[in-house]
C-alpha cells in the first residue's frame, strides 16, 4: 500500500495525484481519438476545441464544487470567504462540480461547432482511459478494495487476503479501450459512446461482486450492479437501433461509418 | 461549400455488430443472467464489510489504543463510543500540524468541548515540549495524547503528518485526511461523514 510518495522533500498523497493524472490522461487520449474518427483538416481544429473545453470544464467544475460545498456551510464561508480559495480537495462537492463542469464543457464545444455525437464518442474513450488510471491509483492506496479470497493472486490488505479487484477493473477498462479502438472503423456517430456504456456496465455488473464495503439495499443487493444492469440494457437497446439503421438505410450517413461529414450530418439533424 | 462525401477504405469495412434481430433476444438473455448474478453475489451480512477487522482505513473499525494525556489522564479510544471522534496525528516540528491547530480548537469549541471528541495524538515528543507548544503557543484545550514511542502511529500506518481520522459513534472510520493544514470547513465535512452535523 502506498498512500503517499515522497518527492523532492514533498509528501504527495497518491489518491489525488492519480485523480489528476487520470483527468489529464483521459482528456489527452480523448482529444487524440478525434483522429480515429475523422481524417480531414477539421479534426485538428476540433481536437484543439476539445482541449479548450476540458480546461474550461475543469475550472468551472472546481468552482461549482467549491461553491456547492460552501452552500452547505454558508455561515462559515460568509464569516471567512478566504476559505473559498483553500487548496484542500476535501472541501469540494462532487455532484454540483460535475454538473457545472459538463454544462460548461458542452457549451464551449457547441460554440466551437464540434458535433455532439463525436464528443460523446471520444468522451467514452477518455473516461475509459481515465478510470483505468484511477483504478491503478486505488490499488496503490488500498481504496475500493476487494472481498476476502484465497485465490493464489490474492493480496494482503486491511487485515485479510483479498481479490485485487482494482486491477481487475483496470484490466477490464483497458480491454474496453482496445475493443473501442478495434471497432472504431465500423462505428456510426455516437455508437462508440453506447458501446462504451454497454461494455463498462457489463464489466461493473460482473466485477462489483468482488468489491467489499459496497453500498447495498434490501437483502444485500449491490446498488452498483442494479444500476449497471439497467444501463447495460439501455445501451443494448440503443445499439439495436444502430444495427437496424445499418441494415435498412441506403444512406451512407448511417451505413456504419463515422467520418467528419457523417458527424456534421448528424449535427444538422439534432 | 458542401464537401464531397468520401469514405476512407478502412472506414467502409463491414460492421462486426449483431444483426438488429439478435439484439432483442440478447437483451432478454442478459437480463436473466444479470439478475441471477446479482442474486448470486448478494452481500452476506458482515462478510464483505469486514465488521470485526481493525484497520486504519475508511469502513473498518478504528484500531483501539490507550494513551496518556499531557495532564496525566488515560484515554482509551473504544471507551469513547457513542459520539464521533477525530484522531489527529501531529508533531510540534510539523508546520501544517501547527497551522491546523486553531481550526481544531474552533471545532472543539463549536461542539461544546466534547460533543465531538478531538484527540491530538503527538508523535514521538515528550510532554514538556507538547505542553509548551500547545498551551502557550497555540492555546488548544482539547485532549493532547502522548505517543512517545509512535506505537499507535505505526498501528495507524502514519506515513505523513498531519493525518486525521474521522470515526463514527460505532468506532468505525468514515474518513481519512492525509496532509494538511485542514481548515474548519474540511473538518466539519469529515464530522458530517462520521455522522454528526452542526
Amino acid at each position: 500500500m502506498l498512500p503517499v510518495i515522497q518527492f523532492l522533500g514533498l509528501t504527495l498523497p497518491v489518491g489525488p495525484l492519480f485523480a489528476i493524472l487520470a483527468f489529464f490522461a483521459g482528456s489527452e487520449l480523448a482529444a487524440r481519438a478525434i483522429h480515429w474518427f475523422s481524417s480531414d483538416d477539421r479534426a485538428s481544429e476540433w481536437a484543439e476545441a476539445f482541449n479548450t473545453a476540458t480546461f474550461i470544464a475543469l475550472i468551472a467544475g472546481l468552482l461549482g464544487a467549491r461553491l456547492g460545498y460552501a452552500a452547505k456551510y454558508l455561515s462559515l464561508y460568509l464569516a471567512d470567504p478566504r476559505l473559498l480559495l483553500s487548496l484542500r480537495p476535501g472541501t469540494l462537492a462532487l455532484v454540483p462540480g460535475l454538473i457545472i463542469g459538463v454544462i460548461a464543457g458542452v457549451y464551449v464545444l457547441r460554440r466551437k461547432g464540434v458535433p455532439l455525437a463525436l464528443v460523446a464518442d471520444i468522451t467514452g474513450i477518455g473516461v475509459a482511459a481515465g478510470l483505468a488510471v484511477l483504478s491503478v491509483g486505488q490499488f496503490l492506496t488500498g481504496d475500493a478494495y476487494g472481498v476476502r479470497s484465497d485465490v493464489p493472486w490474492a493480496v494482503e490488505l486491511w487485515g485479510a487476503y483479498r481479490h485485487p479487484v482494482q486491477l481487475y477493473v483496470a484490466a477490464a477498462l483497458l480491454s474496453i479501450l482496445a475493443l473501442l479502438w478495434w471497432w472504431r472503423k465500423s462505428a456510426a456517430p455516437g455508437e462508440t459512446f453506447w458501446r462504451f456504456v454497454m461494455l463498462y456496465s457489463a464489466s461493473t455488473l460482473f466485477l462489483d461482486a468482488f468489491h467489499a464495503n459496497e453500498p447495498t439495499w434490501g437483502p444485500g443487493i449491490r446498488t452498483a450492479q442494479v444500476i449497471s444492469l439497467v444501463a447495460l440494457l439501455a445501451a443494448m437497446f440503443v445499439l439495436s437501433y444502430y444495427a437496424k439503421s445499418r441494415e435498412t438505410s441506403v444512406d451512407s450517413s448511417f451505413a456504419g461509418t463515422a467520418d467528419s461529414d457523417t458527424y456534421l450530418a448528424m449535427g444538422k439533424q439534432q | 461549400m458542401r464537401r464531397t462525401h468520401t469514405l476512407r477504405p478502412e472506414i467502409a469495412s463491414p460492421s462486426p455488430s449483431f444483426p438488429a434481430s439478435y439484439w432483442r433476444g440478447l437483451m432478454v438473455v442478459v437480463l436473466f443472467l444479470g439478475l441471477a448474478w446479482i442474486n448470486l453475489s448478494r452481500v452476506q451480512v458482515g462478510a464483505a464489510t469486514d465488521q470485526t477487522i481493525e484497520a486504519p482505513k475508511a469502513g473498518f473499525l478504528a484500531p483501539d489504543f490507550t494513551l496518556t494525556t499531557t495532564d496525566g489522564e488515560t484515554v482509551t479510544l473504544s471507551a469513547l463510543r457513542g459520539k464521533p471522534v477525530i484522531v489527529n496525528f501531529w508533531a510540534t516540528w510539523c508546520p501544517p500540524c501547527r497551522a491546523e491547530m486553531p481550526a481544531f480548537e474552533q471545532v472543539w469549541q463549536r461542539f461544546n468541548r466534547g460533543d465531538v471528541m478531538i484527540l491530538g495524538v503527538n508523535q514521538g515528543e515528550n510532554a514538556t515540549a507538547v505542553v509548551q507548544f500547545a498551551r502557550d503557543y497555540v492555546g488548544t484545550s482539547f485532549p493532547l495524547l502522548l505517543d512517545t514511542r509512535t506505537e499507535v502511529g505505526a498501528r495507524y500506518g502514519i506515513r505523513a503528518l498531519p493525518t486525521t481520522f474521522f470515526i463514527d459513534a460505532d468506532g468505525r472510520i468514515q474518513d481519512v485526511k492525509v496532509g494538511g493544514p485542514l481548515d474548519v470547513a474540511t473538518i466539519l465535512g469529515g464530522i458530517g461523514k462520521a455522522g454528526s452535523g452542526n
